[in-house]
């Protein structure tokens, strides 16, 4: 416990961590403590029925689906210009050759029409002025096509997937955007009213937003560990202490082991503040009676902590076989790359790192999630264990010299001299 | 309990190279140095002693402890390393504090120790300043401070003078001198005048290999009747050297009083037998065992 705390101490007085806190700080302020909650008052007052519009949702209408997706396509077929996100930046797909003819023939199937792009091109055209200028455009008004009178929603869905490789994936049609992008419509009265009711009632507020505030900070805590490990880890060299260490009699798992916990607890120093923050920011708004004033305390350490415990344990391995920086350059591309790839919400599996959840409604669709999120949790809780139990063994290794600084495979494939 | 080091036979291959080739040395309790050039192998013998590095044949016992059992072996062992340094922004204090909690004292042991280690080492008035903020000696002292802090049977020092001044090095060896009383020390050092002044028994390294060991008186012994001295005229230098190995030159007017090491009566007038110091000793040494050729370089 003792060496717990300097352990403790000597990375809440370095600079990497107060830049770390300072990152984990600004974030969680600019993304959810001034934005969202003062941007969206909607969330705080009770339905009233008569009102013409409660917002959007989500529908279960395969006309909607079909028609709006499709329209949408052929727009885009009709510009030859389409908007994907295969990586999570913005990428515009222009299509050539055979890849436009595949496409033109998915919609043929799709409309019924022979050639869709010139029937589209030759009767659906509109034009109009923009605004009070004279500026005109041209615009296609695309008829119904009851396109599930001629097919199943499965065969549509397979047509649209098909679409999406062809574009490169990562597009509005791909099969876990297509819902969200295309089958939504007006919200109910008594759909408004059961959303709300679940997040006052169920959610007690701040379960909801505490699902939210782990959505964020699951992104910050995936991509900033990986900067204070790297320092952290590199101290004892840089310092040229390294071999005062080595030769202390402390073993390399108790050192090792915790150094790891002093990492994690210090990591989630800044998330449990910003989370007693935020929940002073609920409070602010819908005041402290009726709220789960532990909710987001509760929700960093099921959500949070697992993702750091992993983070942490897989950067200590990587760092005690290569070099710090590669590691932070790996670590960071990769979990960049993840936490953009995946839609806002929902569709999350157990070996996902960065669990979306993007609202501070949906309770029920979490809920209905809930089994595979702790079989997620428990996964990467127990994957970062064992890395840092590797890394305990592997820094062993280096202790005793059998395995250099940055020659590990010629090391361990060298024969005995 | 057996209070010495028995290194046998002991090689260690970095790769093809051989670092240590059947290294066998008896060490007993003061201060016991290892002289040789840098690259002697002095530095892997060090770090092997102290279980950093794994040798690739031989056996080691430190105080009947095999040197497999290294957890035994660094709670017994305090290691001072070449170039080595703490955590810049912990205070003296703190870092001896920090590296007392690795080496698993209890706080109030640590409190006592680094108290007395602080004064032994002269770093007392010293020990709120920061790491960042001590000279070259005060890091070594502090060294020092750290590799006793655990009350090791055995301190092993490796080239700890090198880079400080006449003073401080005087001051660090006259530490190591006191710290030998109750203790095994080894000192490596190629700076022949920390072994003339400190320690009784040393061994001469050369590639690895051990070339004398024993009593420094012994391998000043071993040197008398090869050092020479001579006044010759400062133009005949170049042929002198080409002939013997020259361990020193005084130069006066057109003159010069050579020292050089010959085994038999050198040809050259005037030239008088003296009394090796230990710089010439290990030349001889050196020279003996073919590590040194007529006419090479030093």
């Amino acid at each position: 416990m003792m060496l717990f705390g300097k352990e403790c101490k000597r990375i809440i007085f370095s600079k990497i961590y107060l830049l770390f806190f300072a990152a984990v700080f600004f974030f969680s302020f600019y993304t959810q403590i001034w934005s969202d909650l003062s941007n969206d008052q909607d969330s705080f007052i009770k339905p009233k029925p008569g009102r013409d519009d409660y917002g959007i949702t989500l529908i279960d209408d395969p006309e909607v689906l079909t028609q709006e997706s499709t329209a949408q396509l052929l727009n885009d077929l009709i510009n030859n210009e389409f908007t994907t996100y295969p990586y999570g930046f913005i990428h515009v797909v222009h299509l050539k050759g055979s890849d436009k003819e595949k496409l033109s023939i998915i919609l043929q199937k799709l409309t019924g029409f022979p050639d869709p792009e010139n029937y589209v091109k030759s009767n659906c055209k509109i034009a109009g002025t923009w605004g009070d200028t004279d500026e005109v455009y041209t615009d296609y008004e695309i008829p119904e096509l009851n396109i599930t009178d001629r097919m199943s929603i499965e065969d549509f869905r397979a047509l649209m997937t098909e679409a999406d490789n062809i574009l490169g994936g990562g597009s509005s049609y791909a099969p876990d955007r297509i819902d969200q992008e295309f089958c939504l419509g007006p919200m109910s009265y008594e759909q408004a009213l059961e959303r709300y009711n679940e997040l006052i009632e169920d959610d007690k507020v701040t379960n909801g937003y505490a699902r939210l505030f782990c959505d964020y900070h699951g992104i910050f805590m995936v991509l900033f560990p990986v900067f204070l490990i790297a320092v952290y880890h590199s101290a004892d060299k840089r310092s040229k202490m390294e071999q005062l260490i080595y030769t202390s009699s402390i073993s390399s798992v108790r050192l090792t082991l915790t150094r790891f916990a002093a990492l994690v607890s210090c990591m989630m120093l800044p998330v449990l503040f910003t989370a007693v923050l935020c929940n002073f920011r609920v409070m602010q708004f819908y005041g402290a009676a009726g709220l789960d004033h532990f909710a987001m305390i509760k929700y960093s350490l099921i959500w949070i902590l697992p993702t750091v415990i992993a983070v942490t344990g897989i950067g200590m391995l990587l760092m005690n076989l290569i070099h710090p920086i590669a590691v932070v350059l790996i670590q960071f591309a990769a979990w960049f790359f993840l936490a953009m790839m995946g839609p806002l919400s929902g569709h999350f599996g157990v070996f996902d790192i960065i669990i979306r959840h993007n609202t501070e409604y949906g309770r029920s669709e979490f809920m209905d999630s809930l089994p595979v999120f702790i079989e997620n949790r428990v996964f990467f809780t127990v994957l970062g264990l064992v890395c840092a139990f590797a890394a305990s063994f592997v820094w062993d290794l280096r202790r005793g010299g059998k395995l250099g600084g940055n020659k590990m495979p010629r090391k361990l494939f060298a024969r005995k001299s | 309990m057996d209070d010495r080091i028995e290194i046998k036979n002991v090689s260690k291959f970095y790769g093809k190279k051989q670092a240590l080739n059947d290294v066998s040395l008896s060490i007993g309790k003061g201060m016991f140095g290892l002289l040789g050039r840098n690259g002697a192998g002095k530095t892997t013998l060090m770090k092997t002693l102290a279980g950093l590095h794994p040798m690739s044949g031989g056996s080691i016992t430190v105080c009947g402890v095999p040197i497999s059992k290294v957890k035994e072996i660094r709670s017994m062992t305090g290691y001072l390393p070449q170039e080595f340094s703490m955590y810049p922004s912990m205070t003296c204090e703190e870092c001896l504090d920090y590296l007392g909690t690795l080496s698993g004292m209890s706080k109030g042991l640590r409190r006592e120790r680094i108290d007395e280690m602080l004064v032994r080492v002269n770093l007392d008035e010293h020990r709120t300043k920061k790491v960042k903020q001590l000279s070259g000696g005060m890091k070594r002292r502090l060294g020092i401070a750290q590799a006793l802090l655990h009350d090791p049977k055995v301190l092993i020092v490796d080239e700890p003078t090198a880079g400080l001044d006449p003073e401080e090095r005087i001051r660090f060896r006259n530490l190591l001198g006191e710290v030998a009383e109750d203790r095994i020390v080894i000192l490596s050092t190629h700076i022949v005048g920390d072994i003339e002044a400190a320690c009784e028994k040393a061994a001469v390294m050369n590639d690895g290999r051990i070339l004398h060991n024993g009593k420094v008186d012994d391998l000043l012994r071993a040197a008398e009747g090869m050092v020479w001295s001579a006044v010759v005229e400062t133009r005949f230098l170049t042929q002198i050297k080409l002939l013997y190995p020259v361990t020193g030159m005084v130069m006066k007017d057109r003159d010069t009083i050579v020292r050089f090491i010959s085994e038999g009566t050198p040809d050259i007038s005037g030239a008088e037998a003296v009394k090796p110091n230990l710089e010439d000793a290990y030349i001889c040494c050196l020279y003996r065992n073919g590590c040194i050729e007529n006419g090479g370089d030093i």
